[in-house]
């Protein structure tokens, strides 16, 4: 934001710093009054204590967990995303500062930097919520790569749209209770093949072009959102 | 849905433009066809009663022809394949509406023409009629068939996102007044659709790994396995459907056109 219009930067790493500092804007913001981190976090260990107590006492037999606790994991996870990610752009449109932003800077600048906002703050949710169902649930970790792999694409995938579609119920009215209902639909296959890859995590089997698609997934929502989030966010 | 009160575009701010040639409320746009309304009956020509005449003795032959004309196939229940000639033409011509509010989707992002959103309104909103006709003939046959009216068949799973999808746009086409605004995201988020759609129909069926639906009639091999009887019913039924879903895509289109006008002018005199 603070770049000048006559720097002899090119337009790729002004595009960069645009993006960055959105990002850095964001952050700053966040760590100010830590809202959204806070709202992800007790949303998902307030979940997390749901399913726990729920299971618990009477456990889950041994053939069905490494089925059921992948998937309850990312519903966890899902649950998170929608209760603190729609907050990076209504917070925009409540404080009024939206008309700064698209003064400030090129709309898939902006986007690149909300995305990256948005996978950082899950990223770090799941750091902290991760460890902490693996060791409530006693799931065997069979490959922590594929885990992890999952953990970061799933997450990446689910802020890429997820921010998408935050720009676009921030601008309707009820925008809370709009968000989830556009993106269930659209983040749908993104978690079925995320539970895929965590079930071959814990010991399951799982196709072989899981993790390829997942990937795809967030490539094509990247790509899509990049071209698309300009017509959103510019009247 | 979509029909918004007129006062509601008042307040939207976008700037009423009476008669104004591409605005929202464009006079020039409806011909009055035939004698006119106000020359009373129809205002259908012979030529409009024409080819409708033809399309309901086309749909009431495929109807005739369904349980008299067509076999039944092999390995069904009593009666029950007869369903075929509707459950699979309601499922497709959905899909005909579905794709065809993504192109007009895409149309109106590059033109920016209203006529272009209303038409990607009036398609989501008879694909979701097509849909849930299709799901319910579908359970119906499931019930028959796999004595199960649900069971997660791939096919079943990718229609009920679909109808989730599209419901879900038209909420949010409820949920914004600016018309223009409306337009633009109702449009962003039916590409969205467009997006993910291969993942509904080509992934997740390939991840559930299995299917109980028969294999399509037009499949990759490219050979037709069905018998031609059946073949010949269940064609001119999908052609039906899909003719009779352009002509009702072309009242309930003329429809909204109507209602933008309204509005558009009752906010006019409300402003003078």
């Amino acid at each position: 934001m603070s770049v000048e219009a006559h720097s002899p930067e090119t337009a790729a790493s002004r595009w960069l710093l645009e993006a960055l500092a959105v990002f850095a804007k964001d952050w700053r913001a966040e760590l100010r009054s830590r809202h959204a981190l806070h709202t992800l976090l007790l949303f998902a260990v307030t979940t997390l204590i749901t399913v726990s107590v729920a299971l618990g006492p009477l456990g889950v037999s041994s053939s069905e967990r490494l089925a059921v606790l992948p998937a309850l994991l990312w519903v966890i996870l899902l649950f998170a995303a929608a209760a603190g990610l729609p907050r990076a752009f209504v917070h925009e449109e409540e404080t009024h500062t939206a008309t700064a932003l698209r003064l400030a800077a090129t709309p898939s600048a902006l986007f690149a930097g909300k995305v990256v906002y948005s996978a950082s703050l899950l990223l770090a949710v799941e750091l902290l919520l991760v460890p902490l169902y693996v060791a409530v649930m006693q799931l065997p970790i069979v490959s922590t790569a594929d885990l992890l792999l999952a953990l970061l694409a799933g997450g990446l995938g689910l802020a890429i749209s997820s921010t998408l579609l935050a720009a676009i119920a921030a601008q309707a009215q009820g925008r809370a209770a709009l968000f989830p209902i556009l993106a269930f639909p659209v983040l749908l296959p993104l978690l079925l093949l995320a539970i895929e890859l965590t079930r071959a995590a814990v010991g399951g089997t799982a196709g072989e072009g899981v993790l390829v698609n997942l990937v795809l997934y967030d490539a094509t929502m990247a790509v899509a959102g990049l071209m698309l989030f300009p017509l959103v966010w510019n009247p | 849905m979509s029909q918004d009160s007129p006062s509601a575009h008042g307040r939207a701010g976008a700037p009423p433009a009476p008669g104004g040639a591409g605005g929202w409320g464009d006079r020039g746009e409806i011909k009055p066809r035939g004698g006119g309304w106000a020359a009373g009956g129809s205002g259908l020509g012979p030529r409009g009663w024409a080819w409708r005449w033809a399309l309901w003795l086309w749909i009431a032959l495929a109807i005739l022809g369904a349980f008299f004309y067509a076999p039944l196939a092999q390995d069904f229940i009593g009666q029950s394949s007869r369903i075929l000639f509707f459950h699979v033409p309601m499922a497709w011509t959905s899909l005909v509406a579905f794709v065809a509010a993504g192109a007009w989707s895409v149309l109106y992002l590059w033109k920016r023409r209203p006529d272009d959103d209303r038409a990607a309104a009036a398609a989501v909103e008879l694909g979701l009629v097509l849909a849930l006709l299709a799901t319910t003939t579908g359970a119906m046959w499931a019930k028959v068939m796999w004595h199960a009216w649900w069971n997660w068949d791939p096919r079943q799973t990718s229609i009920v996102i679909a109808l989730v999808f599209y419901g879900a746009y038209l909420v949010l086409r409820g949920g914004i007044e600016d018309p223009e605004a409306r337009a633009r995201l109702c449009a962003v988020y039916a590409v969205i659709g467009l997006v993910v759609a291969p993942y509904l129909y080509f992934v997740m069926p390939w991840m559930a790994k299995f299917t109980l639906h028969p294999k399509p009639v037009v499949n990759p091999a490219g050979k037709v396995e069905m018998n031609a009887r059946m073949l010949q019913v269940l064609l001119m039924s999908s052609l039906g459907f899909t003719v009779f879903f352009f002509w009702v895509h072309g009242l309930r289109r003329r429809l909204l056109r109507l209602a933008d006008r309204r509005a558009v002018t009752a906010a006019g005199s409300a402003a003078s």
